[in-house]
This record gives C-alpha cells, structure tokens and sequence, in this order.
C-alpha cells in the first residue's frame, strides 16, 4: 500500500515537473506567421500544383491518353492560370 | 456546365437515395417485422403468413435429428416459458445454440408446429464480438 | 495495484484536460511556452497510460480475481496467448487499449511537430487532448478494468468466452482500434487548420500517411474479422451485416471517399467545404461505431437504456459534431474555392461521384443499422433490417462504383471530349463486354449482378493494366533502351501515390472477385451421414467414417472423420467438430476449410450428432473465397508503395519553405 502510493505520488511529481519546465523559461511569442506570409505560402501552394498539372499532362499525352486538341485547350488553360499565379507573386514580393 | 447545375445533381442524387433508403426500409420489405410467440399464440392457426419469430428455447433438439437432417426443437415465449411450439428446422447451428438462449427463426404456423426456413436460426447474441455483453455497466 | 492503476489513470485524464486547456489558451495567446507545455502534458499522458496498461496486464497475467473484469473474462485454464488477449475482451478493456492508442498517437504526432506547423499545433493539442480526455474519464469513472471484485475474492474465474480463444482475436480488435482511433488525427488537423485561419492544403498534405494508416489498418481489420467469421462461426460466409461489422465499415465508406477528394483539392484547389466536413463526418462515424458496438443499442433501444456508457458516447457525439459544425461554418468564406466543376464528364466529376456513392452506401448501412432501434421506440413493434436490405444496397451502390473505379484513373481533368472517352476507353469497354459474353456462355448468367460485376471488374482491370503500360510506353520514348521492367519501376517510383492507388484498386477487384464467387456462385448441402456413408458435392465424394473425440487443455470435442476424394482417389481426411469448453458454459465450431490452388475451398462445419452415430453436416464448395485474403496482401503492397517517401514531393515542399523563407526576410 505504502510504496504503490509513492510510486504514485513520484509519478506525479514527474507529471508536473514536465508539464511545469517550459514556464521556466522566458516568454516567448509563438511563430505562427504573418497573413502575408500565408497568402504566399497559398499561392506558392497553387503554382506548384499548376506546374505539376502541367507535367501530368505532358505526360497524359505522352502516353496517349488524350487527343490533341483536348492537350491543347488544357495546356492553354493551365498556361493561363500558372502565369496568373506568378503574376500575383511578383506582385507581392515587389510590395514587401 | 455552370457550378449550379452540378450542384443541382449533387443535391437530386443525395435527395434520391435518402428516398430509396428510407423506402426500402419501410415499404419494400427491407425489414422484417419480429413476432413474439405470445403474438403468434393469438393468431394461432389463423396465421398463415411466413413470420421472424423471437423465441426462448426450452429443449435443444441434438438427439431427435432425423435422416433428412431435420431437428426438432421447443421454444416457447421470451416472457411466459408456458407458451410454446415445437420447431422443425434444417439447417446449420449457430454455435451458441443452447436451452435458456434467445434465438430468431423464420418459419410459418401449420398444424400447431413452427415449419422454420432453412439456415433461418440464429441467436439473439446481436454479434460475434458483443459476447462478453456490457452486463452491469 | 489498483491504487497504482487508478491513480495513473486519474493522472491520465487530469493531464488530458490541461493539455486541452494549455492548447487553447496557446493558439489564443500564441505562446509558445503553453505549447510546449501541452505537448509534454500529452506525452505525458500516454506515459502514464502505459502505467495502467501494464498494471491491468499484470493482474491478467497473473489471475488476480480482485479484478472484477479478470474475474470475468478470464480463468487460470485459459491457454497463453488467448489470455494476453483478454485485456481487450471487456468493455472496461478495450476501453483502456483505445485511450492507450489514442494517447499515443496524440504523443507521436505532436513530437513529430514539435519544431514545425506552430501556427497550428496549439489547436491540434487542445483537440487530441480533449478527445483523451473524454476516454479517460469514461474509463475513470464509468467502466474502470480496476473496479473491485468484492470482499469476497473468487480462487477461480468465470472463463473466456469460447469464440474469443482464436488467434484473429489476437490481432483484428487491435487493428479496428487504430483505424477507429487513428481518424482522430486528420480530424484534430483539419479543424485546427480552420481555427488558425489556414484554409490551405497543408494540412491534407500533413495527415497524408495520418489518414492512410487508420484506412489500411480498418480495411485490414475488417478483412481479419471476416476470416474469423469465416473459420469459427460455420454458416461458410465470412461477411454478416452483423451491426457490429457495419459499425466499422461506415466510418471506412466515408474516409475512402476522403482520400479520393482530396486528390481533387490537392490538385485543384476544389471541395474544400467537403473535404472538411468529410473528415469530421469520419471522425464522428468512428465514434458512433464504436457507440453502437459498446452500448446494447443495436440489439434493443432498451438495453440500451440499461447501459449508461451509452449517453456519455451520446453526449461526445454530439460535442464533436456541433464543434466540427461550428468551426466550418465560420471559416466557410475562407474555403471558397478559386476553381469550380467545369463538366460531368472530367476527372473532378468522377471523383465527385464516387463521393457521393460511397457516402449514400455509408448513409444506407447506417440506416440499416438506426432504424430497427428507432422504429421500436416509435411503433412499437421489433423490426430487423438483415441480408437481403443490405445486399440490394451494396449491388445498386457498389456496381456503379465499380465502373467509376475503371474510369478515374484514366478520364482526362477538367473536361473529356467525346473522342477523348473514346481514345481512352475502347480497349477497357471492349474487354468488358467479350468479357460479359464469356462469363453468358460459361454459365454465369446464373447471377446478373454476379456476371456484370465480373465484366466491370475485366473493365477496371484493363483500364488499370493499359494506364500503367501506357506510362512505361512513354517512359521507353523518353528514354529509348530502357527495358519494359525497369520502366514500370521508374513510372511507379516517379508518381508513387498514383500507382500505389492502382495497386490498391486491383486488390479491390481481387477482393470484389471472391465476394461474387462465394455469394453468388458457392454450392451448398447439408448431409444427414451414417457411418459409411458417402455424398457428391461439386467435384468431391465426402465419406463419413465415424465420429470422434478430442481433448485440449480446457476442452473436449466430437468430430466426425472424413475421408475427401476428388476422382476415385483419397485427397485428404478432415475432422471438422464442435467443441465444448470445460471452463466456460459454451461451445465453438471447429470448422475443416480444404483449400484448393483456383482459389476454391471444400468448407466443411459438422451441425451436430445425429441418434449417437450419424452426422449432420454443412458443406460448402466455395469459388474464389481464397482470392479475399489474397486482396488483403495486395492491399498492404498497394498501401506501401502509396506511403513510401517521395523525394520528389519532399523536394517540392523544401523549395517552397525555402522561397517563402527568403521572401519573408526583410
């Protein structure tokens, strides 16, 4: 009884100690981020994926499965929407 | 095609099997309706429709199996053990298939005697893992 | 002991709370301290989990029947490994593996991000340790595995139940638990995504092998309780519509049609609503299924009332559903997609199909499920929903989902043209159709739905198996000399996720493939045998010699022996019996399964004694059953090219926080 209750209380002294260190320490602000930074990381996010869409297709019509003209209007469209997304960027990174 | 008329399959196709589920459930037989023996008793020989029957079994039956692989057993009312019926059945045995145990069989009343569809039986045990059941809890 | 088990347990819950609390506060105040000291109260949560496991398992071990539970669920006869898995048996048990579970993935997943995502971490925190919290306190306080027996200690134990001495109880309850449990995570990061105003993809791109892992470990654990089925309940099915398997087939419908939509948003920026909602309907469909398995509630709404766990799995339902219902409907405006659905014949509609299916499937079982319960407290009258209900809805539901299987991968995005479809799918719509002719002829027009689930599983097969030689064919191009082998090789370790997916899908078909043989073309009789006695059944001649008996450590048995012969010749002698178990009031079937190279088995459960000599037998000759448990390790193969590490993703994601990391310093 006596030492299963030690043991208990060791192991939640244990418990607190780990959960209590960190306030030792001076405050710090956590890095989460400006709304800038998220906005770039978004369009960063989408450029990526319009790239890789753009590849996929090469690839598509490498192995046949699209006609050409279906490869063409896609490739337009992606074209115009990875430019787009460029744009935006430069336009931001000209702003900071 | 415009956004809104994709959403407008979308929400027809949801709109469409909720009305099938719930249809189905209801009206086409997708669920059977569960008889007690007291309910049968009431009927009596003027049930001659085929019924899910929810039933106590009294005897289990292993020494009466016949050539042709038929079991006769007694159940009998879940609430009053007087009411019963004798069961012939065919069919395979669900494993806990003992006297004292709640059981389901399909079958109809002919003569005083439950005729059970074939593999009908099963235990009331609602699974095969809930048979450590949550008792006290 | 059970102060040790209780106090860690009390522990356990108190750190819970704070972890929720100190998570909270963080994400609000943004610091990084509350953080830290969350995380740690997570881990150390699990710690002391791991404490009260391992007291529970020590009373196990060591059949200590002040336990009440061990005093149930176990006795000193029980043979080894089925005692370890005894822990799980009980409500009061499993309980505790699912908070032992759910402890430690909240640990591993925060120390995995202990350095990285601090924008969302707090939220993550508050989430998992609210979800620990809840377990923890039912364990504490409602179905504790330390309540005591009594004054009064038994010297012997109640026994185990007879089914459960089976070596798949040893790993399938394990199983369903991380797929049950392991949902928690993408749930925890998709709300904390919405709450630190994320609206991205990064957290689908985080809880990638998060999601995966619980979806392969629920499918696998399935798949494992269905052999189960198969070898110890006798009826030669393996797959009941018992509510007990719906529960977690639910949650499984809806976090695979989870992992196809996000491909949509990954790739185009769509569905972002849905694929949120989608990840909370699975959590909350976790829980539910573990409600309905836990609570009486699917044999009778009035056991239910008798069970009280019940209303607290109620309450939690309902706590996660309102907060997931909330938290989107408040960052709605910030999911608004920059993309929309351009035709119904493109990828992203099919993907947006499949969705739908496998959502209504998941709604139709759980209806099967809801409404014999509802119906009987609002009529009256017991009522059960059984085979029949469910299979019209897996053939009306699955059948299309099938041929969406053999079109997705291979239908252009955005917007297929009609020579586009043709191009794409002569060769797959060809082969179904020879293939439908075959099957006619051959005799399998016995079934409809058995023969056209055939012809689109030749649909889907040629599709995946083109897709792939397609690929290679263009990688040969690229690279002329390269040899077919190593092309594929390069193909698949190039776009791992895509063709893991492929692999994934052919076990699904392998898996479709047997459930057709066994359900609608198995042969099935049901001899009455005297001694002597022989019968035909689909090829075989069975003789029964006579009956026999047995004797393990904690059971006896009657078996009846069983000469197989297949073409005048002795292949095989089998003894399939029951057992009755010398420390438990039960018996289990011990049933003879033959399988044969095509994938066949001769199945074979013995029904009872017949007048002290004879036997009553059920047989089956079951088609392609073995095909089931050859989908599951194709299933695993799939799942572990899917998951493998792609440099090339890493590449892309090193590069993006590079220039992010650039641009942002002044």
């Amino acid at each position: 009884m006596i030492p299963a209750a030690l043991l208990l209380i060791a192991l939640v002294g244990v418990a607190v100690i780990a959960i209590g260190a960190p306030f030792l320490r001076p405050s710090t602000a956590l890095d989460v981020g400006t709304e800038e930074e998220q906005a770039r990381r978004e369009l960063l996010e989408r450029r990526d994926a319009t790239l890789a869409a753009l590849q996929e297709l090469e690839q598509d019509r490498a192995a046949g499965r699209l006609t050409q003209a279906d490869f063409e209007q896609e490739r337009l469209a992606l074209r115009a929407e990875a430019v787009a997304l460029l744009r935006q960027l430069d336009e931001r990174e000209d702003a900071v | 095609m415009r956004g809104s008329s994709l959403r407008l399959i979308v929400a027809l196709g949801i709109a469409s099997t909720l009305a099938a589920v719930l249809l189905y459930s209801t009206v086409l037989g997708g669920a059977v309706q569960v008889t007690r023996v007291s309910e049968l008793a009431r009927k009596g020989d003027a049930s001659t429709q085929v019924v899910r029957l929810a039933a106590a079994v009294i005897t289990d039956g292993d020494d009466s199996i016949t050539a042709t692989g038929e079991r006769r057993f007694v159940i009998a009312d879940t609430r009053d053990h007087s009411l019963r019926y004798t069961v012939i059945y065919r069919g395979s045995i669900p494993d806990n298939f003992a006297v004292g145990r709640d059981v389901i069989v399909d079958g109809r009343l002919e003569g005083g005697v439950f005729h059970a569809k074939t593999d009908s039986l099963s235990t009331k045990c609602p699974s095969k893992y809930a048979s450590s059941p949550p008792e006290g809890l | 002991m059970d102060l040790i088990g209780r106090g860690s347990l009390l522990l356990a819950f108190g750190l819970a709370v704070y972890a929720t609390a100190a998570g909270w506060m963080a994400g609000r105040r943004r610091d990084r301290r509350l953080l830290e000291s969350g995380r740690r109260a997570l881990l150390a949560a699990f710690a002391a989990v791991v404490v009260a496991s391992a007291v529970f398992m020590w009373a196990i071990q060591t059949h200590d029947y002040r336990f009440l539970v061990v005093w149930r669920s176990s006795s000193d006869t029980v043979p080894q490994p089925y005692l370890t898995s005894s822990f799980w048996t009980t409500q009061q048990g499993s309980l505790l593996l699912w908070l032992l579970v759910l402890t430690g993935l909240s640990a591993l997943v925060t120390w995995q991000n202990r350095r990285r995502n601090h924008d969302l971490m707090p939220w993550v925190v508050a989430i998992l340790g609210a979800a620990c919290a809840f377990f923890a306190f039912t364990i504490c306080f409602i179905a504790s595995p330390f309540e005591s027996v009594g004054a009064v200690v038994p010297t012997a134990g109640r026994g185990m139940v007879a089914s459960l001495q089976n070596p798949y109880n040893m790993i399938h309850p394990p199983m369903l638990y991380l797929g049950y449990v392991g949902f928690t995570v993408p749930f925890a990061f998709a709300m904390s995504a919405l709450l630190a105003g994320r609206a991205d993809e990064r957290w689908i791109q985080l809880t990638r092998r998060w999601t995966l892992v619980p979806w392969l470990a629920l499918g696998l654990g399935m798949l494992l309780g269905a052999k189960w089925a198969y070898e110890e309940i006798g009826w030669g099915g393996f797959w009941g519509w018992d509510p007990v398997e719906n529960a977690a087939l639910i949650p499984w419908l809806t976090g695979t049609a989870f992992l196809h939509s996000v491909i949509v948003q990954e790739k185009k920026g769509m569905l972002r609503v849905w694929n949120v909602s989608l990840v909370a309907l699975t959590y909350v469909l976790c829980i539910t299924g573990t409600f309905f398995t836990r609570s009486g509630f699917t044999s009778s709404i009035h056991t239910f009332a008798r069970s009280s766990i019940g209303w607290w799995f109620v309450a939690w339902i309902g706590i996660a559903a309102a907060f997931a219902i909330v938290v989107i409907s408040r960052n709605a405006h910030r999911l608004k997609s920059p993309h929309r659905i351009e035709s119904p014949v493109s990828r992203e509609a099919t993907f947006l199909f499949n969705n739908l299916l496998f959502v209504a499937l998941a709604f139709a079982v759980l209806w099967g499920i809801l409404f014999p319960p509802l119906s009987e407290a609002v009529g009256g009258h017991k009522i059960q929903t059984s085979t029949p209900y469910y299979n019209f809805f897996a053939v009306a539901i699955g059948l299309p989902l099938l041929m969406l299987m053999g079109i997705g991968p291979v239908i252009a995005w955005r917007r297929a043209s009609t020579r586009g479809v043709i191009q794409a799918f002569r060769w797959p719509f060809l082969s179904a159709a020879a293939g439908i002719g075959v099957l006619l002829l051959a005799g399998f027009g016995s079934s409809v739905p058995g023969a056209i689930a055939l012809s689109l599983c030749l649909f889907v097969t040629v599709s995946i198996l083109l897709e792939i030689a397609r690929g290679a064919a263009a990688r040969r191009r690229l690279a002329p000399g390269t040899s077919w082998p190593a092309a594929t090789t390069q193909l698949v370790a190039r776009n791992r996720r895509r063709y893991g997916g492929y692999v994934v899908h052919l076990a699904i078909v392998i898996g479709i493939v047997a459930i057709v043989g066994t359900s609608a073309y198995a042969t099935v009789r049901q001899p009455v045998l005297e001694p002597g006695q022989s019968f035909k059944i689909g090829g075989y001649t069975l003789t029964f010699v006579r009956l026999t008996t047995e004797r393990g450590p904690n059971w006896n048995s009657t078996n009846a022996l069983i000469e197989v012969r297949r073409g005048g010749k002795l292949i095989d002698t089998v003894r399939p019996g029951k057992r009755s178990y010398t420390d438990a009031p039960e018996s289990s079937q011990e049933v003879s399964i033959r399988p044969t190279w095509t994938g066949e088995d001769l199945y074979i459960a013995f029904n009872g004694a017949v007048r002290g000599t004879g036997v009553n037998l059920k047989v089956l000759v079951n088609p392609l059953v073995n095909l089931l448990w050859l989908a599951g390790l194709v299933l695993i193969a799939g799942f572990g090219i899917a998951i493998w590490p792609d440099a090339r993703v890493a590449a892309r994601v090193a590069r993006r926080t590079d220039e992010l990391a650039r641009t942002a310093a002044p």
